[in-house]
């Protein structure tokens, strides 16, 4: 798991070059220099800095935490929920403990409010030093601050309450809720610099290979129409050719994001060979398909071979994407080899079972067992 | 219908499921007359397949009447009377051209999950794992044929079901193990197993002129069978060692071609999560190979060892350096049935061979979880099952049914 924590493991590698199969590796993709947000010329020192603050705000949290969860009575009168001479029982008008069913005991349910605040603070100062994702943590913290300081509030207007010491301890708490802020935004922005230029220079570039026992011109010809390529294709929802050269594609990448682009031809040598680039896609890709007379004549050797830029924008799209792998390619190729040799691509979709368990009723979806 | 469901290890179970439909355009759907329990369903029926999902149905031994036909099948009409091959060939990939046609490149969905385990991925089979397809299977009352231009043969007036029903399979099977042993006159050849593929082994070796043929098993049952059906010399390995058995049977060379119909019991064939578990099993049943480790031995200096009998993954412990230094040819595969209908239907008709001789028992359908029991547990009586889908259930009556099992 990479360690998300700006500057730990500095990126050493060197930008990757064009990539060698993409056909016009210089102008099929946007360019590369997709302004940063974060500059590497920035100091280490500073992320240093950063570093320590979140594992400093880490700890001090699970020091307050378990103060809290052990102590909550002492905590309370700390920072002056309880008046000194006032015991909780038997006040009837006081402060946050409101928001709960009043209990027979008071105290007790405000021990609870403060040690299930105990827990939170451990949890996100657990989830902060153990890494590898600190962001969600940091943000977690700022949450529960504004949790916090929102009781606060309302033990404020509580006349029961050492408001000096309330008011204090409010000041305190604001001043760690900024600390968490700022850890948490410098934090989010560093991770995302982390990411987007290995994303945007990253290229997937993946071979696949298959025979197929049919000679070249009749593989050209069915792959040429590119309307017949959603049929192999499992994740292009369909093609619509719209002129010599180009064509509009609409696929489903997995978790059912929908990409539309369009494509354009920059080769086409008849019965050999086809290669493209995708023009205005999320994800940019760039490709082509050779047919080759496979040796002895028997049939065709089909090589396709291919490059995915990862999104620039979207993270959750360049992590389903980033795993499109090169199986696809080889089953969309073997589809395309059932295709041509027998003329219909085998299947069980639609074949009568018994009972199936759960789990494949569910997300198998292969049963065609309705009683 | 009414479909053999495989729901776990010993729990099949007749079920309502829905009638089967023509999916794409070179299946047919068969009324299915007869069907047949094989060896290799046992393993499935012990639940050592882990590519099995509950629900499944069974069965890849069934011929039966076609009764709709996909648009793209010429051959065949509805009425037509057919027996279908177990493996599923398309006709036209480089293997099907070939007459390889259990190594279809074509027919298996599942490939990239055979060629995970195997390196290369077999053709798709009826009932027998989603690791070779997950094709729904024939003990049903109705199954779907894929590819029925290039499966089924039509079978000829004046042949009964009984008599043809085993060209799915096990005949094939047992005649290409003979095949394999490239026979001449006055070879020898030992079978390990007298199963219905050891039984079609020994007799197809006969058929193919082999002078002697030694039948190699432990139920008196089954060797009597070997005797009585095909001259063979039975050699019980409870009694003996076959080895030294062999040995001075053949005048100390050994026989000039030897056959495993055993297999491993533990068929396991598995997906990459099963590996372990697939290890793990194999090691604890180290003795499973034993007959092939035998025939490996066994065999005569450049003879030739046929392998039918099924293994799924990994065996231990074999004297490989037997076989390399004494110039042993190996010779196995899962049989290519559509080449060996034509021809053996032939020899059928010719009367050459009856190949109904290894039924011992006659079922029901919805008997069919007791048919699985009998040849797994009464292997010495029960050597061959045969269900009949339609045939209705006999009213109960006090009186004692007539006895279904007719021991040869």
């Amino acid at each position: 798991m990479a360690n998300e924590f700006p500057g730990t493991r500095p990126d050493l590698s060197p930008p990757p070059p064009p990539h060698p199969y993409s056909p016009a590796a210089s102008s099929a993709y946007p360019a590369s220099g997709v302004s940063r947000p974060y500059s590497t010329t920035r100091g280490w020192q500073e992320f240093a800095l950063q570093r320590r603050i979140a594992a400093g705000v880490g700890w001090f949290g699970i020091g307050l935490g378990l103060f809290e969860l052990a102590a909550p009575r002492t905590l309370a009168r700390l920072i002056g929920l309880e008046a000194p001479s006032t015991r909780w029982r038997g006040a009837r008008r006081m402060n946050a403990a409101q928001l709960l069913p009043q209990s027979a005991q008071g105290d007790t349910v405000h021990s609870l409010i403060i040690r299930g605040l105990g827990l939170r603070e451990i949890l996100s100062g657990v989830g902060i030093l153990a890494r590898p994702r600190p962001v969600p943590w940091l943000w977690s913290r700022v949450v529960g601050d504004t949790l916090d300081l929102s009781l606060l509030g309302l033990a404020l207007n509580s006349s029961r309450t050492d408001r000096a010491r309330l008011a204090a301890a409010t000041a305190a708490v604001a001043g760690v809720t900024a600390l968490d802020i700022y850890a948490s935004v410098e934090f989010t922005r560093a991770r995302r610099a982390r990411r987007m230029p290995m994303t945007v220079t990253r290229t997937l570039p993946l071979e696949a290979t298959i025979i197929i026992n049919r000679s070249p011109e009749e593989c050209y010809r069915f792959w040429h129409d590119l309307e017949n390529l959603p049929r192999f294709m499992r994740s292009v929802e369909s093609v619509r050719v719209e002129s010599d050269r180009r064509s509009h594609w609409v696929a489903r990448a997995p978790g059912g994001i929908r990409l539309e682009w369009d494509s354009e031809i920059i080769d086409d040598t008849p019965d050999r060979l086809i290669s493209w680039h995708s023009l205005n896609a999320d994800v940019p890709n760039a490709g082509s398909v050779h047919f080759d007379p496979a040796p002895g004549g028997r049939g065709t050797l089909v090589r396709v071979r291919m490059s995915h830029d990862m999104p620039t924008l979207s993270g959750i799209a360049a992590k389903v994407i980033g795993k499109v792998p090169e199986r696809q390619v080889r089953e969309d190729l073997r589809r395309f080899k059932q295709i041509m040799e027998t003329g219909e691509i085998p299947t069980t979709r639609g074949q009568p079972s018994g009972r199936r368990s759960f789990f494949a009723r569910r997300f198998r979806g292969d049963s065609a067992h309705e009683s | 219908m009414r479909a053999n469901c495989w729901y776990g290890a010993h729990e099949l179970r007749v079920d309502e499921v829905p009638d089967p439909k023509i999916l794409n355009p070179r299946d047919v759907i068969l009324k299915i007359t007869s069907t047949a329990i094989c060896g290799s369903d046992l393993h499935l029926y012990d639940g050592y397949i882990p590519a099995m999902m509950k629900g499944d149905i069974l069965g890849h031994e069934f011929m039966g009447e076609v009764v709709e036909v996909g648009r793209d099948v010429k051959n065949l009409a509805v009425g037509d009377r057919v027996v279908n091959p177990f493996p599923i060939a398309c006709g036209h990939c480089y293997f099907c051209e070939e007459s390889l046609f259990s190594l279809c490149e074509n027919s298996n969905p599942n490939a990239w999950m055979a060629e995970k385990l195997w390196g290369h991925s077999t053709a798709g089979f009826f009932g027998y794992s989603h690791l070779v397809g997950g094709y729904a299977g024939g003990q049903a009352e109705y199954a779907r044929v894929p590819f029925a231009d290039v499966g089924p043969i039509k079978v000829p007036d004046g042949l009964t079901d009984e008599q043809v029903l085993f060209l799915s399979d096990v005949f094939p099977t047992g005649y290409m193990a003979a095949e394999n042993c490239s026979i001449r006159p006055g070879d020898t050849v030992a079978v390990w197993g007298c199963g219905p593929v050891g039984q079609f082994a020994i007799k197809s070796a006969r058929l193919l002129g082999a002078d002697r043929v030694i039948a190699i098993d432990r139920y008196p049952g089954r060797l009597r069978m070997a005797e009585t059906q095909s001259g063979a010399e039975a050699l019980n390995y409870e009694d003996v060692d076959v080895l030294d058995a062999l040995r001075d049977m053949t005048g100390g060379r050994g026989p000039d071609a030897c056959i495993d119909a055993v297999g491993m019991e533990a068929h396991l064939p598995g997906v990459v999560g099963a590996y372990d578990r697939v290890k793990q099993a194999l090691m604890l049943q180290t003795d499973r190979p034993s007959a092939l480790r035998q025939a490996m031995m066994a065999v005569r200096n450049g003879g030739i060892l046929s392998i039918p009998g099924v293994y799924g993954g990994f065996i231990d412990k074999v004297p490989f350096g037997s076989v390399m230094n004494r110039s042993i040819t190996i010779r196995t595969g899962q049989t290519h049935v559509q080449r060996y209908l034509k021809p053996l239907l032939e020899r059928i008709q010719k009367g050459e061979i009856d190949p109904s001789f290894i039924i011992t028992h006659r079922l029901r359908l919805d008997e069919a979880a007791e048919g699985y029991r009998m040849f797994r547990d009464d292997q010495n009586e029960c050597i061959k099952v045969v269900l009949k889908p339609w045939e209705t259930p006999s009213p109960r009556t006090d009186e004692p049914a007539p006895p279904r099992t007719q021991l040869h």
